[in-house]
């Protein structure tokens, strides 16, 4: 169960790594955090507001809001 | 075979990996760090198969737009179907944006809660409903994505 786990991982971040490094660089910033203040929780909602459909989907055909 | 991988890679990034975060860092970590990390890690799957949505709707709207320019019947009906559907995936980013954001907000809220405070099980509580609400919310968009023809 654990080589299984461990090949998903492994199989997990090469996807990651072709297909979106930016969010593996994402990750990777995620776990070297020690500790989480408010100001990184506040930090990430901030950014997940900012990730809104019109600013990742700029192929949109949607009328603007 | 490589949209089956394809798809379990994505479920492994959105799923799989923060519940294999969650048990590494839970050793070592509090559980607003592990909440946080976990989050982080689902969101930024949730933006990869968006943007895998975005290449999509590219594709399809330049194939429209000839249809279009050579006057093909249908092509009207095929745009008014992608805007559709767009629609229905934005409210579904929306669902899960905000969804995420209450994760967070409930795990910043437990955070604050002394540990033998009485009120540490309520708070525990909302960050379950939370990370719940949140994986409900993501299991639709994505499941919007699959369904119109999005190969994730």
């Amino acid at each position: 169960m654990q080589n299984l786990t461990a090949q998903l991982v492994i199989a997990g971040i090469q996807w990651l790594l072709q297909n979106a490094p930016g969010a593996f660089l994402a990750i990777k910033d995620l776990l070297a955090k020690p500790t989480v203040t408010d100001a990184d929780f506040e930090a990430a909602k901030a950014q997940i507001e900012k990730d809104s459909y019109a600013s990742i989907v700029t192929n949109s055909q949607l009328p603007p809001e | 075979m490589k949209k089956l991988i394809t798809s379990s890679l994505l479920a492994f990034v959105m799923f799989v990996a923060p519940v294999f975060f969650i048990g590494c860092s839970g050793c070592k970590s509090t559980p607003t760090r592990t909440v946080y990390v976990a989050s982080g890690i689902t969101h930024a799957g949730a933006v990869a198969a968006l943007r895998g949505w975005n290449e999509y709707l590219g594709t399809q709207y330049k194939e429209i737009a000839e249809l279009a320019k050579s006057d093909v019947p249908g092509a009207d009906r095929r745009r008014a179907e992608m805007l559709a559907k767009e629609g229905k995936v934005s409210d579904a980013w929306k669902k899960y944006q905000a969804s995420q954001i209450a994760v967070l907000s409930a795990a910043q809220a437990f955070a604050k809660v002394p540990p033998n405070d009485p009120g540490v099980a309520t708070a525990q509580d909302r960050l379950n409903a939370a990370v719940a609400a949140s994986t409900e919310a993501l299991a639709q968009a994505i499941g919007l994505l699959r369904q119109f023809g999005l190969k994730v």
